[in-house]
């Protein structure tokens, strides 16, 4: 009795990281291709899209952009943000209403972010992990 | 028109074609939002910050900002802010915050100007209608009527955010500076009236025991030449984003000192229907001692449930002499929930007591006082319609216990124990 709970758990832990993993990886996380960024831990690239870090390490800018919508904005914003769209708007507005920010670049869509990601220092973003990144550096967030 | 109110004007519309030019030359380091609302309030019995018996649609906020990302680590920006709030606001055009920011690091920046005051987790966020679920914030720990002392002042503030790691995060700021308040705010008249009033009766009955002149009665005194001056005023916040997510706990002090001074005529009704008047200047000072605000907030998807506890100590000084001392408790306990996209739900229980050392009005015994006027009891609760991303609609509810938080100026007839408030009030941010 006292396997076949554990044997029940382990396969919970493992379908819930494997669900996890997957979920994960409905997006990807670019960035510049000039940057030595390779990957960022969970926590920064939260504080980033909070306007809570605002530096790169090397003391450079960063800057934030993300999709108005769309799956890919709904996993990013699920699974890395843990803030329902509401939420997330209601808090820049917040930050914008009181001067304590200026707001982040929204794009409608994929190909204008990746435009912009490439052409633009400091740039981090996000897409839908099947749309082709060639012009973009990917890294992976921990 | 007045002059300040032109050059505001001038400055928002200048703002406003350098806005536009800049959209039009494809610049994306200027940014301009805005907001519009409009309210309807009604009450039963009693009238709240206005002539809410008869309903009153004196309850509207008008705003435009601009920010400009001028370096990475240099930002500046403004905010001009309209409001109307019954005898309050008047849709005077201000400037509500602008200032230089410099963020040095993360966990360091320095802002100078007009900057908004962190008290609670609300209070730089009390004029946006739309960045919350109720209509009106709890009003014990959010007192309308104490806008102009609490909302912002002209100075520096020192601020930043650090990474604790896996302990979360911590937010602090603290900031120093002055500022002009209107008197001819509701809190203000009130300060006044009783400082008149109490003065009056000092002198009325000098005339009857020393000079021996027989006075009838004391008739509404006159004030004149008012002026209310926030010498300076300090303050700090810390938030602690805690590791479990969603979970924010947080406390904020504020200190200060005002002054007033205006110019009294006392009118005395003698025998055979004389008036005699007397003219006196006055000087008086209304110091914070302590204002703490002890805060947490919980959200969870589409549940937050927040609770905030008050305390205010101050004391009020007339000429010299310390003629009353301040001690208010407030606290309260909310939760909003979304039901859908469109639609949030939420309600308080708020509890408000002007001297926490007398919180059954057992010394309230002077005329015309009664014990309910000790506390203030607020049962809310909110619908919120989002019609779409820039546009909401809010319907509010109040059930009142106690006239703690009444302007005896709004309500000269008297005021009731039980009443109620209903407000609808509709929004539109871009």
């Amino acid at each position: 009795m006292k396997k076949t709970i554990l044997y029940i758990l382990t396969g919970i832990v493992f379908f819930g990281a494997g669900f996890s993993l997957f979920a994960q990886q409905d997006i990807k996380v670019i960035v510049q291709k000039d940057m030595a960024l390779t990957e960022i831990d969970r926590n920064t690239f939260q504080r980033i899209y909070l306007g809570k870090n605002k530096f790169w390490k090397d003391g450079s800018a960063i800057v934030a952009v993300h999709l108005r919508g769309g799956p890919a904005h709904e996993v990013f914003l699920k699974d890395f943000i843990n803030r329902t769209d509401s939420k997330f708007r209601s808090y820049w507005n917040w930050i914008v209403f009181t001067g304590r920010g200026v707001p982040l670049r929204s794009f409608e869509n994929e190909a204008e972010l990746i435009q912009y990601v490439a052409e633009t220092p400091g740039a981090i973003g996000y897409v839908s992990s099947e749309t082709n990144t060639d012009n973009v550096k990917v890294i992976s967030v921990n | 028109m007045k002059k300040r109110q032109c050059w505001f004007i001038a400055g928002a519309m200048i703002l406003l074609l350098f806005s536009w030019w800049g959209y039009a030359q494809n610049l994306d380091w200027i940014h301009m939002h805005g907001l519009v609302s409009q309210g309807y309030i009604v009450s039963t019995d009693n009238n709240y910050h206005m002539n809410t018996e008869d309903a009153s649609v004196e309850f509207n906020e008008a705003a435009i900002n601009f920010t400009a990302q001028l370096t990475p680590k240099l930002r500046t920006g403004l905010q001009l802010f309209s409001r109307d709030f019954g005898p309050n606001g008047n849709n005077d055009l201000f400037l509500d915050w602008g200032y230089l920011d410099y963020q040095w690091k993360d966990y360091l920046g320095l802002r100078m100007g007009k900057i908004k005051r962190p008290a609670g987790f609300y209070n730089t966020m009390r004029d946006i209608d739309a960045l919350r679920t109720f209509v009106l914030l709890p009003q014990g720990v959010y007192d309308e009527s104490m806008r102009e002392f609490t909302m912002s002042v002209q100075g520096a503030s020192l601020y930043g955010n650090l990474s604790l790691s896996f302990a979360g995060d911590l937010e602090y700021e603290t900031y120093y500076g002055i500022s002009n308040i209107n008197p001819d705010m509701t809190f203000t008249q009130e300060l006044f009236s009783t400082i008149a009033n109490n003065m009056g009766r000092g002198m009325e009955k000098r005339l009857k025991a020393q000079e021996k002149i027989p006075v009838e009665a004391v008739l509404d005194p006159r004030v004149r030449n008012a002026n209310n001056k926030m010498r300076h005023s300090e303050g700090i916040s810390l938030v602690w984003n805690t590791p479990l997510h969603g979970l924010r706990l947080g406390t904020s002090r504020m200190l200060g000192r005002t002054e007033q001074s205006a110019t009294f005529d006392f009118h005395f009704l003698m025998e055979g229907e004389t008036v005699k008047q007397i003219t006196t200047p006055f000087e008086s000072s209304l110091k914070f001692k302590a204002l703490d605000i002890f805060s947490c907030e919980f959200e969870w998807n589409n549940l937050t449930l927040a609770g905030e506890y008050m305390i205010m100590d101050g004391e009020v000084t007339v000429d010299g002499e310390v003629m009353q001392l301040i001690k208010e408790e407030a606290y309260y306990a909310q939760t909003s929930y979304r039901l859908f996209d469109w639609l949030k739900a939420g309600a308080y229980y708020s509890v408000y007591y002007p001297d926490s050392d007398d919180k059954k009005g057992e010394n309230l015994t002077a005329p015309g006082q009664k014990d309910f006027m000790a506390w203030q009891k607020d049962i809310c609760a909110t619908l919120r319609f989002d019609l779409n991303e820039f546009w909401l609609v809010k319907c509010e509810a109040h059930l009142m216990d106690g006239a703690g938080q009444l302007s005896t100026i709004l309500n000269p007839a008297g005021v009731e124990r039980k009443w109620q408030l209903y407000t609808v009030k509709t929004s539109i941010i871009f």
